[in-house]
């Protein structure tokens, strides 16, 4: 059986609950340290690095 | 001169496309002298039951001394002569258009797309995919994604550059299960291969009488492995953590742990605290400050190549309305610890900054 996930559509239990913050952050960290990967995410490419 | 990056976040839950659309302002100010203030909109538009489209548009503005006064942030660089443009309200605006399609029919989901980025020293150009699969009643959710990238630079001063192209790809495997009706894993792996001059044009080496450009190997090789989860505290409080260990074939090595917990303070508002800590390891062909010798092969006088560790901490915060529209927004506040090469080349002890979002969101 499914479980019950109602409490998954709530905002606070998403693993990025706030999506453009992710997106910032996730290159900003790119831009200020040399590690990437582990976020089943697309980067574009930018002069930064 | 930011990165931009089209998060495709893999839910265990069956996903269901609808119209709509967001604006938002972004930025990022650092003490090394960079702002970065960016909006951002993006649109998505069903076409059928089954498919959606979507468009995103970002837009940095940047000021930064290092590119006003050349590549060195304190001083007019008489290496590269690089000078900010006379009459220009930034020192660089980078484009970043995305266009792409979502097939969603509740068991699979296929997205694919393609962005690019222009700069004034740099263009991106790249294509992506993912998908996912539900199984296990949808308990369960196996991704894959790739993506692969062909830039170019085009160095603002005279310089000819070894090679001006930087090729990456990126395959990622995820796996998302539902392990309670309050509590969510999700492992990531990925792999990152990357091709070209992979330094900054305009970084480089001064000591005993002789200059060097950064020269980095041509390609480099990473695999990431992650795990997240999200758990329920009680019907209130839930907690956001994850774990990320990083290498690469330049012997760099990293762990990154974020831990978040969110609060519902009413039905509308939402907020919490985030901390992340990063460490990292020194690249094998950076070497200590003044110790180069003029026939090394390689020059890294980048602090990214060194070792250090860094910590964020940040505030998130989601209104809802009655009728849906969400506005988010985020403070965070990141810092380094010191480091001889930020010294050196920045001026300051440490790299500190703070980054904020807000953006508003509705179905239309």
């Amino acid at each position: 059986m499914p479980y019950e996930k109602e409490f998954f559509a709530q905002d606070k239990m998403s693993l990025s609950p706030i999506a453009e913050r992710a997106e910032q952050e996730g290159h900003i960290f790119l831009i200020r340290e040399a590690s990437a990967g582990g976020e089943s995410s697309f980067q574009g490419g930018c002069g930064c690095r | 001169m930011m990165i931009s990056l089209v998060a495709l976040e893999i839910s265990s839950l069956a996903s269901s496309l609808k119209d709509s659309m967001s604006f938002g302002i972004n930025s990022y100010s650092d003490n090394a002298d960079v702002q970065v203030y960016s909006p951002t909109f993006s649109l998505f538009k069903k076409v059928s039951h089954q498919w959606m489209l979507g468009f995103k548009m970002r837009i940095d503005t940047i000021t930064a001394a290092s590119i006003s006064n050349g590549a060195n942030s304190q001083r007019v660089d008489a290496v590269t002569g690089a000078s900010r443009a006379e009459g220009t309200l930034f020192d660089d605006v980078r484009y970043a258009p995305t266009l792409m399609a979502t097939y969603d029919d509740g068991k699979n989901m296929l997205s694919f797309g393609a962005y690019y980025s222009k700069e004034a020293d740099y263009t991106g150009r790249a294509v992506f995919a993912n998908y996912v699969r539900q199984l296990n009643e949808q308990n369960t959710a196996l991704g894959i994604g790739i993506s692969q990238s062909s830039d170019y630079w085009y160095p603002v001063f005279d310089r000819e550059l070894p090679r001006d192209d930087r090729k990456e790809g990126k395959i990622d495997f995820s796996i998302n299960q539902l392990i309670t009706p309050g509590f969510s894993l999700q492992g990531v792996f990925s792999y990152m291969y990357s091709e070209g001059f992979l330094s900054s044009p305009y970084h480089y080496v001064l000591q005993d009488g002789f200059a060097r450009f950064e020269n980095y190997p041509q390609t480099r090789t990473g695999k990431a492995f992650a795990i997240k989860g999200v758990y329920l505290l009680n019907p209130d409080n839930a907690m956001n953590f994850s774990y990320r260990y990083y290498t690469d074939d330049w012997d760099i090595k990293s762990h990154t742990v974020n831990i978040e917990e969110l609060h519902d303070f009413s039905s509308h508002f939402t907020s919490g605290l985030r901390l992340r800590y990063y460490t990292q390891t020194k690249s094998n062909f950076v070497k200590d400050i003044n110790s180069y010798s003029v026939n090394d092969p390689y020059f890294a006088i980048d602090y990214r190549m060194s070792a250090f560790d860094s910590y964020t901490i940040g505030i998130p915060l989601i209104y809802k309305t009655s009728k849906g529209d969400k506005v988010t927004a985020s403070i965070d506040y990141y810092q380094t610890t010191t480091n001889d090469y930020i010294k050196n080349w920045y001026g300051v002890n440490s790299i500190k900054a703070v980054f904020t979002t807000l953006t508003y969101e509705f179905e239309y």
